[in-house]
């Protein structure tokens, strides 16, 4: 189990130079002046071309590269953003968790609602209540969410005021962000947890529990909802990454100081630095969540648990299986 | 009567889809099971057979399985009539089931004694740790080592797997034991320790056993009495001796017929020719008429009755006097 941990944080290491690589490459050819954008139409030719010398946009693109990589290794510094001259780490540090909140949020949100109506939903395929959630969940997945959040500001905000209409000053301004995103994903969740649960309701060892004179309930929690699990988790997961990368649109919304919010305005004004910092730190955080996502399968499925503990000549094989699921 | 610990009487139950109408899977079934004895359900796939068993426990799947009629009496209480809480209390403890296939019976995640235990702890008030136990010692009774009680579906074979499905029915030592094709999904040579194991453990319980298959091998081996289902009808019933040396119904014949025979030349084995009727849309007479070889006019029109032959021995057949010469 060590050793497959230790072995997917090794596989992280290409994984992120790979990014790098991109972003950096994407960032060059990018149309626009970091230096006319800093020191605006006023600065001279001169200036300009002082500003991008003291910053090496003036060197070859593999150098900066090169520098930019050699600069991360060696000490860790990912740059100094343009605009505000602040240390790139810092600056994302700072952002960070504003909008680890939101995800977190979000995620149990989502999870919570999302799971137990996907419960009910499958318990009751084929009734109206299945019909009311499949409707609610057509309309979470394609409620853009820029209109959901402004609704919600409308009614919760700006209506009945229990809500702060934007910013970030304290829990309460967490709700109507966290609720917009946290539905949506409810939505998807909902759908993945009924088809999941519909899977299982069907088999073998459903009727053997019910066969058995076991309770309805515990058929449903015990044996149906553990074997329908891993789909969910991986939506679960899913969820909670995009929750991390793509809040953009629900922090613009409500006006968020997070990542996303940062991001967007890194790229507008061509702060390379920064964006590539950012970049890397939502691949980083994506890639972890992925891996503790493989980590839950195997405390959830003893089949999976013991494809990782199992020798290194099983290895092979075993995740030539796990692929096949 | 009163000897029976189990009397299906006019049985009928049918399917309900959107997609495919109503599907007429059993009718007008009526069994009945004397304590201690063995009853062989024989037929076809699609038969109806897995629907009876599930029709007498109440587990057939929601929402589409109806009951349309008919009473199952078990020790002369009518199953229909209990609430579900009381039907909980029954299924596991008094009659239990053993499924087709042992390859997807048990739930894989989780260990194979635990799921013993499960039965055992709905049923027995004792508490886990005793359970755990009672569970081990089960597992030992069906000949697999205690000590594997902790490990999961996965890392058992098949035949074991189904000793562990058979373990788990027998935990409780219920009074009527339903095996819904135990060996149907096992080698050859495994089949017949299973069936040597149930056997044996059916004589020491004291258990009185309803027998799905399809294997005319294993109904010989095992049963007391047989019926043979056609298209969710009863078309013969009696002792096995009666099924065995004097099968009457056309169906019965052609179903021995086409068995493998050593001692005949022939090389190709008999069949019976066609396929079963669409269960949603059943022949209006006889419901083996089309395929069979000595159908008449009458025999398409009018429902045919169960007609007892000898005592005890009935046949659904219009044409019983020319067979009886021809055997």
């Amino acid at each position: 189990m060590l050793r497959y941990l230790l072995k997917r944080l090794l596989a992280l290491i290409p994984v992120l130079l790979g990014v790098a690589f991109l972003i950096f490459t994407m960032m060059y050819f990018t149309p626009g002046d970091p230096a006319a954008m800093v020191l605006g139409d006023q600065a001279s030719e001169e200036q300009l071309n002082e500003w991008r010398a003291a910053r090496d946009l003036d060197k070859p693109f593999l150098e900066q590269f090169g520098k930019y990589i050699w600069g991360i290794v060696s000490q860790g510094d990912f740059g100094i953003s343009y605009k505000t001259g602040k240390n790139v780490t810092s600056a994302l540090l700072e952002r960070f968790p504003t909008t680890f909140v939101l995800a977190i949020a979000t995620c149990v949100i989502a999870m919570v609602l999302g799971v137990l109506l996907g419960i009910l939903a499958a318990n009751h395929q084929g009734t109206w209540i299945d019909s009311v959630l499949r409707v609610f969940g057509m309309a979470g997945v394609s409620m853009p969410i820029f209109w959901l959040g402004l609704l919600m500001i409308l009614w919760f905000a700006v209506d009945l005021k229990w809500f702060p209409v934007s910013g970030w000053y304290g829990p309460k301004y967490l709700v109507l962000p966290a609720l917009t995103m946290g539905l949506t994903f409810t939505a998807s969740l909902m759908r993945t947890t009924r088809s999941s649960m519909l899977d299982c309701i069907r088999q073998d060892y459903v009727i053997t529990a019910r066969a058995k004179g076991q309770k309805e309930r515990v058929i449903t929690y015990h044996h149906v909802f553990r074997n329908a699990l891993i789909p969910i988790i991986t939506a679960a997961g899913s969820a909670f990454g995009i929750a991390l990368c793509g809040a953009v649109i629900t922090e613009q919304v409500f006006s968020i100081p997070g990542l996303g919010n940062l991001m967007v305005n890194a790229i507008t004004t061509r702060d390379y630095p920064l964006v590539r910092g950012s970049v890397l730190l939502l691949a980083v955080s994506f890639s972890l969540v992925n891996l503790l996502v493989d980590l839950l399968y195997a405390c959830v499925d003893p089949r999976i648990k013991a494809q990782f503990a199992g020798k290194s000549l099983k290895k092979k094989k075993a995740r030539e299986e796990a692929t096949h699921e | 009567m009163s000897e029976n610990i189990l009397d299906i009487k006019n049985l009928s139950i049918t399917y309900v889809t959107k997609d495919l109408g109503t599907c007429y899977a059993v009718n007008d079934v009526s069994l009945s099971l004397q304590k201690g004895h063995t009853l062989g359900l024989v037929g076809e796939t699609g038969a109806g057979k897995t629907t009876i068993a599930k029709g007498i426990l109440r587990l057939l799947p929601k929402p589409q399985g109806h009951v349309t009629s008919g009473t199952v009496l078990f020790n002369g209480e009518d199953l229909y009539q209990k609430s579900e809480a009381a039907m909980r209390g029954i299924r596991g403890k008094k009659i239990s089931l053993i499924f087709q296939d042992p390859m997807t019976a048990l739930n894989p995640i989780d260990t194979v004694g635990e799921q013993i235990a499960e039965v055992i702890r709905l049923h027995a008030k004792i508490n886990k740790k005793e359970a755990a136990l009672r569970a081990v010692e089960i597992l030992e009774m069906v000949g697999i080592p205690g000590d594997r009680s902790t490990e999961y579906p996965h890392q058992f074979s098949g035949g074991m797997k189904q000793r562990v499905v058979i373990a788990m029915s027998l935990a409780c030592s219920p009074e009527l034991l339903i095996a819904d094709e135990p060996t149907t999904a096992l080698d050859v040579t495994i089949q017949a320790q299973v069936l040597d194991m149930m056997n044996d453990l059916k004589e020491r319980l004291g258990t009185s056993m309803i027998l799905i298959t399809h294997d005319l091998g294993v109904v010989a081996e095992m049963c007391d009495e047989v019926a043979v289902i056609y298209a969710g009808e009863v078309v013969e019933i009696g002792t096995a001796r009666d099924i065995f040396k004097h099968m009457s119904h056309p169906y019965t014949i052609g179903l021995f017929e086409s068995l493998p025979d050593l001692k005949s030349e022939s090389k190709r084995l008999k069949l019976i020719p066609g396929l079963m009727p669409d269960p949603t849309d059943l022949p209006k007479g006889c419901k083996f008429a089309p395929r069979c070889s000595h159908c008449t006019a009458e025999c398409e029109t009018m429902a045919i009755p169960l007609t007892e032959i000898t005592p005890g021995h009935f046949c659904r057949c219009l044409n019983l006097q020319q067979k009886e010469e021809r055997v």
